[in-house]
């Protein structure tokens, strides 16, 4: 058959397949990659004043690598695309910031420098450029998976370092995201119910950061491999079919 | 999706595919998906603190409840007809096809797959919707104002239209594969992606119960990475995972077609020259 009479060519067909893959999956990839941030990081990536040393570079960093590391499996196993941890990353970004300024600050009128999200672009490109160079998901996990959990704090450092300078709010010495945490109460504020750098020996041994930045590339890696097996095993059908081509 | 141009000898038709009404049927369910998501999204914004701060007042039912009776009346005839014509109505081009010749044209069946893949868009739609963009509308409303029932103005949305949609568009993707696609999703059994999707999809909103269940008696205030949150996660990767699983399910089927497409003869009579 050749083009004409209406018939725009079988590249085009072709192409047309690929833009309605490439929408839905776009959907797909932003609706698990915000779930899980939501869901198993959520106050720690909603609000400046949780953002700490303690907790929020290892559980914010190791569970946002779960998708991302599915969907580099599928991406490279079967279609030889160094892309898919940085195609996830780009789509939270792009959902997360949405949400935070439709809905928390559009909504519910929560200040956007209260509630801006993490980034997650520059360790998921250090994450793919490591696959593309090791062609190996082992080497990847070790190393991309340490420096996208080490590395996860100093990145975001740019977004949260006005938040984490002193201030003098009634006597006492705090962060300025303290302050915004007593000037927005939400209904997880109750003691009871935080958990923002708790510790009996908080802050005890010296540069913290740095023992927190080891901790949780240890977790990423980790949350590497649980994200690997959901892409290798929960999309199992996908290497029996592309097998038949 | 298809017509017929003459053939050399002024003969039998040939099929011609025009891949750009698939992409207009996809821009036009979009377009209907994301107008649904707006309307209930100023809803919100114009009536959600003037009138829905408590689920026994007068203004909640005024402003609230039509919109939680419409969302259910709503999809349930979406689901009815749908599942109706999808499941029971079978296409009658194809059985027309294969009286004439004895099978399903490859054109034709291009557009079965195209609309299929136009079925999964929705149900992805549904999911960002679900999971991420009202997903995360509802942290933030349950930070400011403690649920007093599980009908909030961040639930209405959430939990009895986009939930119910994706179920919806999971049952009737699955009853297309197997009436319009019978040689991937019927003639070999059951396909497990499909039941995988229905069934995850379908726990989420079971899960649903757990989750109010649990603030109900339990938990009051939204810390949201609380272990009650947690099923919402595990049984969306289970379902939506394996929507890549169909994807690439229907790869073999697409490239086949395109191949028999591309061995049709030309108005020439011999292959692939241009007339």
């Amino acid at each position: 058959m050749a083009e004409g009479n209406g018939f725009e060519g079988f590249r085009a067909l072709d192409r047309k397949f690929d833009l309605m893959f490439l929408a839905s999956a776009l959907f797909l990839v932003i609706a698990g990659m915000q779930v899980t941030l939501t869901l198993w990081s959520g106050d720690w990536d909603f609000w400046s004043d949780w953002k700490d040393r303690q907790w929020w570079p290892p559980i914010a960093a190791s569970v946002n690598l779960v998708v991302p590391a599915a969907l580099q499996y599928i991406a490279w196993s079967q279609l030889r695309l160094p892309l898919g941890a940085t195609f996830a990353a780009v789509a939270v970004a792009l959902a997360t910031w949405l949400t935070r300024v439709v809905n928390m600050w559009g909504w519910a009128y929560f200040p956007i420098p209260f509630v801006w999200p993490a980034t997650f672009i520059p360790q998921a490109l250090l994450l793919d450029c490591t696959l593309m160079w090791t062609r190996s998901f082992l080497l990847t996990s070790i190393l991309g998976g340490l420096l996208w959990g080490a590395l996860f704090y100093p990145i975001n450092w740019v977004l949260l370092a006005p938040f984490v300078q002193p201030v003098e709010y009634y006597g006492q010495v705090m962060a300025v995201a303290d302050v915004q945490g007593f000037q927005y109460v939400r209904t997880q504020t109750p003691e009871y119910a935080r958990l923002i750098e708790k510790g009996a020996l908080r802050a005890f041994v010296e540069e913290i950061t740095v023992v927190v930045a080891f901790f949780s590339g240890f977790v990423s890696l980790v949350a590497y491999w649980f994200g690997h097996l959901i892409g290798r095993y929960v999309c199992w059908p996908i290497p029996v079919f592309l097998k038949r081509m | 999706m298809t017509r017929g141009v003459a053939g050399p000898r002024g003969g039998e038709s040939r099929e011609v595919i025009n891949g750009r009404n698939w992409l207009v049927a996809l821009a036009a369910v979009l377009g209907l998906l994301f107008t649904a998501a707006m309307a209930l999204r100023v809803w919100q914004q114009l009536f959600a603190w003037s009138a829905g701060l408590d689920s026994t007042s007068p203004e909640f039912a005024t402003y609230w409840m039509p919109v939680f009776w419409t969302e259910l009346a709503l999809l349930g005839v979406v689901a009815a007809v749908w599942w109706g014509w999808a499941g029971f109505i079978p296409c009658g081009t194809c059985e027309a096809q294969r009286a004439s010749s004895g099978g399903v044209k490859p054109g034709h069946e291009l557009s079965h797959i195209a609309t299929l893949w136009i079925y999964t868009t929705v149900g992805t739609f549904s999911a960002f919707m679900q999971l991420a963009f009202f997903g995360e509308q509802d942290a933030t409303w349950h930070q400011v104002a403690i649920r007093d029932t599980a009908l909030t103005p961040s639930h209405i949305p959430l939990f009895y239209f986009w939930f119910p949609l994706l179920i919806i568009t999971s049952v009737a993707t699955f009853l297309y594969g197997r009436t319009r696609l019978p040689h991937i999703y019927r003639d070999h059994g059951y396909a497990l992606p499909m039941l995988l999707m229905i069934g995850g999809i379908f726990s989420l909103f079971l899960w649903v119960a757990v989750n109010e269940f649990f603030h109900s008696f339990w938990q009051t205030e939204e810390r949201f990475s609380a272990p009650l949150h947690w099923g919402f996660v595990i049984f969306f990767y289970v379902g939506g995972a394996v929507i890549f699983s169909i994807w690439f399910q229907t790869l073999p089927g697409i490239y086949e077609l395109i191949g028999q497409l591309q061995a049709e003869p030309g108005e020439t009579g011999a292959r692939g020259r241009t007339p």
